[in-house]
């Protein structure tokens, strides 16, 4: 063997085991937590652990599923995640355009600020918000949560939409206007479809941004519109429940709608992850 | 047309004839409104709050203390306990995650079978929520069905269960490792997209001199990513002073107060010890800690694409 391809053998070795390593300690958590969703509890607590093909079952998500309370704080997950989404794109586009395209008196301290917001942590909004919630009366409602988390969300959606709209040549939008388009109309059915991979994308941020949040939804919900991440919390921190598969399966239900969009957006993600860093 | 259909129209016209400020301004009003009911009047009202002695426990009432909360951020026992975990939380963190996602961004850039699948693949903890993650590694390290202490069984390392979340630096250790595992796809994803964008024609360049992997990193890669990495630093200094969520589901500040870190004593100083002044001036200055932060990134970031 000469030198050269003992040198490709060796790099194509340590990519492997690099890879794999990664590759390991990417998806094992994940595993672990999905093969004990769907085994008794008495396979997995014995030393070592005994896991059989016979007892796999879709018992535990079942069981869930059919605890009221579960089902709503999914129900809750996916309405207040959906409605966010869709809020953050029109609001997002709406806002974006002038800020990308026109001349507005103050648009630079808007965008400043804009971009201060979206350093705060949480920590300092939470409880005025809360104050505020109570006083309105949407403490513990869907619509007080979406209202929330499309204000949180707001600020990235928006630098995202500006960034791609940028990219969007002015003679598209010159020739739209020539032929008849208001501003309006240019923007919603030629721009925006333009940049359709872009909004793809952000949308998908703005749905997992707000599927995940746990902060507010712990301290602005108690019972009727509890997302399924603070669900999952209280599932782990109650002392006394009578089966860790139920545990693993709720968590893994916070985590199924996620990957499934993962999957199949992936291309866009990953761009809009590079995309959405620019500002 | 129906009514409501020539009313709309007439609105839509009446938009489009606007002149471009006010139209701009228009389209922007349910953004500015938004942001100024949702940020701008809770973070004024966290400052109001931070100059005020609340001690719901105590009693209902407010008492004007000026910046003494501010004072007792800086010298309160729970948070002088709390700074040492969050800095040795923090500096494992952001050293592992910078170090793990430069070698994970460098490998990915590099051809192999299975590239993309691999990519897609090591993404996925970036989607999964911090509570869930949180979750997920409490079971990996979990004292009766914990896949680690199973493995080590396994190999024989270990003969019987480990209590791993008794031990405090443990404890605060895995919640390190928890948070890396969470921030590796997104600090990777950026380096990768810095590294795609070094020119070609350099290493080729490189090549015909004869570089090896290791002078064509030092002279070719290492100074075209060295702002993105400061930056990938910066990002991660901030996500780890934030850390919470995780937390929450993991250990729960436990053992004891082992892994209550900065952000986390906020939360229960405002939501355990109903001590809302002091929360809120704890969480102005973490806010304070964080822009100053950002600014530093964002010069880096504007160096890098000048």
């Amino acid at each position: 063997m000469n030198k050269r391809m003992r040198a490709e053998l060796f790099s194509r070795l340590s990519i492997f085991s690099i890879v794999s390593f990664f590759v390991l300690w990417t998806v094992l958590p994940v595993v672990w937590i999905f093969i004990m969703s769907v085994q008794p509890e008495i396979n997995y607590i014995l030393v070592p652990p005994r896991l059989r093909w016979v007892d796999v079952s879709p018992r535990w998500y079942l069981e869930l599923l059919a605890q009221p309370e579960v089902a709503l704080s999914l129900f809750n997950s996916f309405v207040v995640s959906i409605s966010v989404t869709v809020l953050c794109l029109v609001f997002g586009a709406l806002g974006a355009y002038p800020l990308a395209r026109l001349n507005l008196p103050g648009k630079n301290i808007f965008l400043s600020l804009s971009i201060v917001s979206r350093m705060i942590p949480s920590m300092v909004l939470i409880i005025p918000i809360f104050l505020l919630l109570r006083t309105t009366g949407l403490l513990d409602t869907r619509l007080g949560l979406i209202l929330v988390y499309t204000a949180l969300l707001l600020p990235f959606v928006l630098w995202m939409l500006k960034n791609f709209l940028e990219q969007v040549p002015r003679g598209l939008e010159a020739a739209a206007l020539m032929d008849g388009c208001t501003r309006l109309g240019a923007l919603f059915r030629v721009m925006i479809p333009a940049i359709a991979p872009g909004v793809v994308a952000t949308g998908a941020f703005a749905f997992i941004g707000a599927w995940n949040e746990f902060l507010f939804g712990l301290i602005l919900t108690t019972s009727h519109a509890v997302p399924i991440t603070v669900k999952l919390s209280g599932f782990v921190s109650s002392t006394y429940h009578s089966d860790t598969s139920i545990v693993a399966a709720c968590g893994m239900l916070a985590v199924i709608p996620i990957f499934a969009l993962l999957l199949i957006l992936n291309r866009f993600i990953v761009r809009g992850m590079v995309e959405g860093m620019k500002y | 047309m129906t009514k409501i259909e020539t009313h709309v129209g007439g609105i839509l016209r009446r938009i489009h004839r606007l002149d471009e400020a006010r139209f701009g301004l228009i389209m922007l009003a349910p953004t500015v409104l938004l942001f100024v009911v949702l940020i701008g009047l809770p973070i004024i009202y966290a400052f109001v709050l931070s100059i005020h002695k609340i001690e719901l426990t105590v009693s209902p009432g407010w008492k004007f203390t000026g910046l003494m909360n501010y004072l007792r951020v800086i010298t309160d026992r729970q948070v002088i306990a709390s700074a040492p975990r969050t800095l040795y939380f923090a500096a494992i963190m952001v050293s592992f995650t910078t170090c793990l996602a430069l070698l994970l961004a460098l490998v990915l850039n590099e051809q192999f079978s299975g590239q993309k699948t691999v990519r897609a693949l090591v993404l996925m903890p970036w989607a999964v929520a911090p509570v869930v993650s949180g979750v997920m590694w409490k079971y990996m390290f979990h004292q009766k069905y914990g896949l680690i202490n199973a493995g080590l069984v396994y190999l024989g390392v270990i003969d019987n269960y480990i209590l791993w979340f008794d031990d405090p630096l443990i404890a605060l250790t895995i919640a390190a490792f928890a948070s890396i595992w969470k921030a590796l796809p997104f600090a990777t994803i950026i380096i990768l997209a810095a590294l795609q964008s070094v020119p070609e024609s350099l290493y080729r360049a490189a090549k015909m001199d004869g570089a090896l992997m290791w002078d064509r990193f030092r002279h070719v890669t290492a100074p075209h990513i060295r702002g993105i990495m400061i930056f990938v630093v910066i990002l991660q200094i901030i996500s780890a002073l934030q850390a919470f969520d995780m937390i929450y589901t993991l250990t729960r500040g436990g053992p004891g107060q082992a892994t209550v870190m900065l952000n986390f004593l906020t939360w229960v100083n405002a939501f355990e010890r109903l001590s809302i002044g002091m929360a809120a001036s704890m969480a102005i200055t973490l806010a304070f800690v964080i822009m100053l932060l950002s600014a530093v990134a964002n010069n880096f970031r504007k160096k890098i694409r000048d």
